[in-house]
């Protein structure tokens, strides 16, 4: 099986990249696999070993990611010699992975730091690769060189503050104030890190329902106000596009779609999905406080004060 | 966490040793008993199996399993073998103490139930205590006959009297044994409950999960000279409807899985229970203390306890190794109060900010700077953690070690650091086995039953696997371990409470050539009013041998901690490795009540007793 693995790498080194008309199929299968890794469900990605093996030149991704699913799975020389060189960015960053669980630091740096010469100090081998400023500050920092490992945590933060490590960059980031004296940088930090741990873990339980329970539109309500949270709009109307189309009548999701056009910035149809959300269920009570806000942003002031009035009485707690 | 310096820096490195002339030294080395007395060797005993053999044994070079040939036939149950429900996971803590004052261990295994329903119908199963003839040969004692599903046991004297006594925790049972005339018998009125109901099978209505503890440590708090009782608890649990399949309900309910894989429900999504801390009067009863000693109590699965000097400020403070919640650094104010500064020492969470499934946990000098270290067992995909005491705080040395590598595929529970080979640097043990049987399916990168694994943490400051021999070979899962010298060669022995099997029995062959000292400290025979104190049994007191010429000179630290591990409780004896040094230059003891004593050099190959200001009371060859 690896002697396959490993001959079915080398061919695909020689290989062009795959066919345009597969690109949707191959994002929507790196996304698959991507969640199956995030969710520590790698033999999710192992059992579809045959189709790997039967692809003449995957996406490096997917490569990288079935990498990262052996290394899961126990099987590190296996995906040690898939990853081969290692030249390409996610391989090299599913190699550098690797390494640093099984503690060989110098080998993480080589596939992730920049190469000695000619290098600034604050950049990393794959810039336009999050994860590389993660893997490379994360193998710095366990090098013991907080020094070198806080600028590139920090810029991983701030490229990628949803990816899954967030709360784990954000650790270390509270390590380096602290190293250096800086305490209420620290405590700002430890701040981010525990709304970004909070963050991730109600998202990994709404995967893990929504997953489980995919005729259910109530954890995709949960994902969709997960990503309002983040300001992730797009993201956001995907979860409800998704929950609304499980159940027509799901009033609390067109509650919030109607929030969610109000922070798009489409206050018409914002107010159309408020005032459909009120007549699938008059009872609901944030759906005023949209209008309110709504109302406000119009300049209609008492509009704003009698709808942010009726969300009081709800119960709603929430400034206007 | 700033490290006070009463003693570290003593000894440890060789200017610092001149810094011994400015201490206000009690040095009382009243005079050396004749040797032994107090082991009798008889041929065999009644009842023990024939004898096993002179040392050393057939098998040099290992720690070899003699447990069936040396008549410890303990067999744990552990429910299901499909461990449906989490209670069956969990496993049995092991103890060794001195039963009859005879100057041996003894062992005392906890015992679960074939089931839940076994559990509630009949009361739960008994405790097994096994006798040790002086020479590692066991044979079944008279059990006493209070029932529960034990989980964790602590040892020490808990009425001051001079002998060993035991605390035997359980889902839903904790109880105080004393120990007369040799057996272990309950102490009524122990103080230990919080309400009188809390067993499952004195309730029989749903809806009342009892209290579940896991690791309890005996130690002295408040530096009062009685030992006192940390209960580390875990979750609510409803013995009569546990969770199954999945928790919570409707389109929001959580499946139970792992890796994909169905499994038991918890610990994530039940109700952690919060941990007690009871003061102990001396007489071998407690009262509950936690609102006040630990007013910053919060709940969090807690499984391994620790009770150590944390910051070398001369009380002890306690390490709480929690189940996906973060780990506790309990610091003791002196007076018995414990405030939590695991975050800012660095050693609440992984060194990724994750909260791990912290299991056991051990503590020791791992690179002899004078400070004493610890190491916590984790779940797989996590390490064995081990971190350095330094200035502040704690510095993880877990990847330095190469211990993600060594450990990630491991689940482990009981762990020591002890010098098994007599080297002078310590070793790693850890006993490990998964909890999930579905660990055996494809792909999980781990297995059910899992070896017991030894490394050495030597001077090249890596974690350098031992060959597995012996009992480091059958992959068998274990959860409770103790350490502790069964046959009297001086040589620290471990016996393994593995789960749903055997007990196994490591008589320690590693090298027996090497140079070993094992000290017992003891506190004052007589106790008086004056606070600090030093417990009867010496719980807390500190010892730094001296070994070595010119720039060979080193110094080794123990703290005596009978609580270590996972539920488990090892030997109060100090065991010293001095590799091919054949005498050591001094012994300096710090006791609890704060007193100083050093002893002068003498020869390896002894056990020596010491009392605080009487000295030397004991020097006994090994056998």
């Amino acid at each position: 099986m690896i002697a396959a693995l490993v001959a079915t790498a080398i061919v695909w080194v020689a290989q062009a990249a795959p066919p345009v008309e597969a690109a949707a199929d191959t994002a929507a299968r790196i996304a698959r696999w991507q969640e199956a890794i995030d969710l520590d469900l790698p033999p999710e990605i192992l059992r579809e070993r045959d189709w790997f093996e039967a692809q003449r030149a995957p996406d490096s991704r997917l490569v990288a990611l079935f990498a990262r699913a052996l290394h899961a799975a126990g099987d590190d020389e296996a995906a040690t010699r898939l990853l081969g060189p290692a030249a390409a960015a996610p391989l090299a960053l599913a190699a550098a992975r690797i390494a640093l669980d099984r503690d060989e630091i110098a080998l993480a740096l080589r596939h992730v730091a920049p190469p000695a010469s000619g290098a600034s100090a604050n950049t990393t081998r794959f810039p336009d690769e999050p994860e590389s400023w993660l893997l490379e500050g994360r193998a710095r920092a366990r090098a013991g060189d907080l020094t070198r490992a806080e600028p590139l945590l920090a810029e991983f933060v701030k490229r990628a503050p949803w990816h899954v490590d967030a709360p784990a960059a954000w650790f270390m980031l509270v390590d380096c104030a602290r190293a250096h004296g800086d305490a209420a940088e620290a405590s700002r930090r430890e701040e981010s890190r525990q709304k970004s741990a909070e963050w991730h873990a109600f998202y990994r339980a709404r995967r893990l329902q929504a997953r489980e329970s995919p005729r259910e539109p109530l954890p995709r309500l949960g994902l969709a106000q997960l990503w309002l949270a983040a300001d992730q709009l797009d993201r956001a109307r995907s979860e409800l596009d998704a929950a609304i189309a499980l159940d027509p009548r799901f009033c609390r999701a067109i509650e919030v779609l109607g929030e969610l056009e109000r922070r798009a910035g489409r206050a018409a149809e914002a107010r159309a999905r408020c005032d459909e959300a009120l007549t699938c269920d008059p009872e609901l009570t944030e759906v005023h406080l949209t209008v309110a806000r709504l109302a406000r942003d119009a300049g209609r002031t008492e509009e704003a004060a009698a709808s942010y009035a009726r969300y009081r009485e709800r119960g709603g707690t929430k400034d206007l | 966490m700033r490290r006070s310096s009463t003693l570290a820096p003593i000894g440890f490195a060789t200017p610092a040793l001149l810094r011994l002339a400015l201490l206000a030294l009690v040095a009382a080395c009243a005079g050396e008993s004749s040797p032994p007395g107090g082991i009798s060797q008889p041929a065999t005993a009644p009842g023990f199996p024939a004898a096993a053999g002179p040392r050393p044994t057939e098998a040099p070079g290992a720690l070899q399993d003699e447990a069936q040939a040396r008549g410890l036939t303990y067999a744990n149950v552990s429910g299901s073998a499909e461990k449906s429900v989490i209670l069956e996971a969990n496993g049995a803590g092991v103890a060794l103490l001195d039963l009859g004052a005879d100057g041996d261990l003894d062992v005392v295994f906890a015992q679960g139930c074939a089931s839940l329903d076994e559990l509630v119908r009949t009361g739960g199963a008994q405790l097994a205590v096994f006798e040790n003839d002086g020479a590692g040969r066991f044979r079944a004692l008279p059990v006493p006959p209070e029932r529960a599903w034990w989980t964790g046991l602590a040892t020490g004297d808990v009425d001051g009297d001079g002998d060993d006594d035991l605390v035997a925790a359980g889902f839903g049972e904790l109880v105080v044994f004393e120990q007369r005339d040799g057996r272990l018998v309950a102490r009524a009125g122990s103080g230990l409950h919080p309400a009188a109901d809390l067993a499952p099978a004195r309730r029989g209505e749903r809806g009342h999960p009892p209290a579940w503890a896991t690791s309890v440590a005996l130690f002295d708090a408040d530096r009062d000279g009685h030992l006192d009782l940390y209960v580390g608890q875990y979750l609510d649990l409803d013995p009569l409807d546990p969770p199954r399949g999945k928790l919570g309900e409707g389109p929001l309910a959580v499946p139970c899985r792992w890796k994909g894989h169905d499994v038991f429900c918890g610990p994530a999504g039940l109700v952690p229970q919060l941990d007690r801390l009871l003061r102990g009067r001396g007489d071998g009863t407690f009262e509950d203390h936690s609102a006040t000693a630990l007013p910053e109590r919060v709940a969090g699965f807690a499984l391994g306890v620790l009770p150590f000097d944390a910051d070398g400020d001369g009380d002890t403070d306690l390490f709480v190794a929690n189940d996906s919640r973060p780990n506790l650094l309990l610091v003791n104010d002196g007076k018995g109060t414990f405030h939590d500064v695991a975050r800012a020492a660095g050693v609440a969470l992984s060194g990724d900010g994750r909260m791990q499934a912290g299991m056991g946990v051990a503590s020791a000098d791992v690179n002899r700077d004078g400070v004493l270290d610890f190491a916590v067992t984790n779940f797989s995909d996590e390490p064995t953690e081990l971190y350095f005491g330094s200035d502040v705080g704690f510095r993880r040395m877990t990847h330095a070690y190469g211990l993600l590598r060594e450990t990630r595929s491991l689940l482990s529970w009981g762990v020591h650091l002890v010098d098994f080979d007599g080297d002078g640097w310590m070793e790693l043990l850890s006993a490990n086995g998964h909890v999930y049987p579905q660990a055996d399916r494809e792909h999980t990168g781990t297995s059910y039953g899992q070896r017991t694994t030894l490394w050495k943490l030597g001077p090249e400051a890596k974690a350098v696997p031992v060959a597995p021999r012996g009992l480091l070979v059958p992959s068998i899962g274990a959860r409770g371990s103790a350490v502790g010298d069964l046959d009297g060669d001086g040589a620290p022995d471990v016996v393994l409470a593995r789960i749903d099997a055997p007990a196994a029995l490591g008589m320690n062959r590693l090298d027996p050539s090497a140079n070993r000292v094992a000290i017992r400290l003891l506190g004052p025979e007589i106790a008086t009013d004056a606070v600090p104190r030093t417990p009867r049994d010496g719980h807390g007191a500190r010892a730094v041998l001296v070994v070595g010429l010119r720039e060979q000179e080193h110094a080794l630290l123990a703290e005596c901690q009978t609580a270590a591990g996972f539920q488990s409780a090892s030997t109060p004896w100090l065991h010293f490795g001095l590799g091919r040094e054949t005498k050591y230059k001094k012994l300096i003891v710090q006791w609890p009540s704060g007193r100083i004593e050093e002893l002068p050099g003498g020869d390896a190959g002894v056990r020596l007793t010491v009392r605080e200001g009487q000295g030397l009371v004991m020097r006994q060859a090994f056998r």
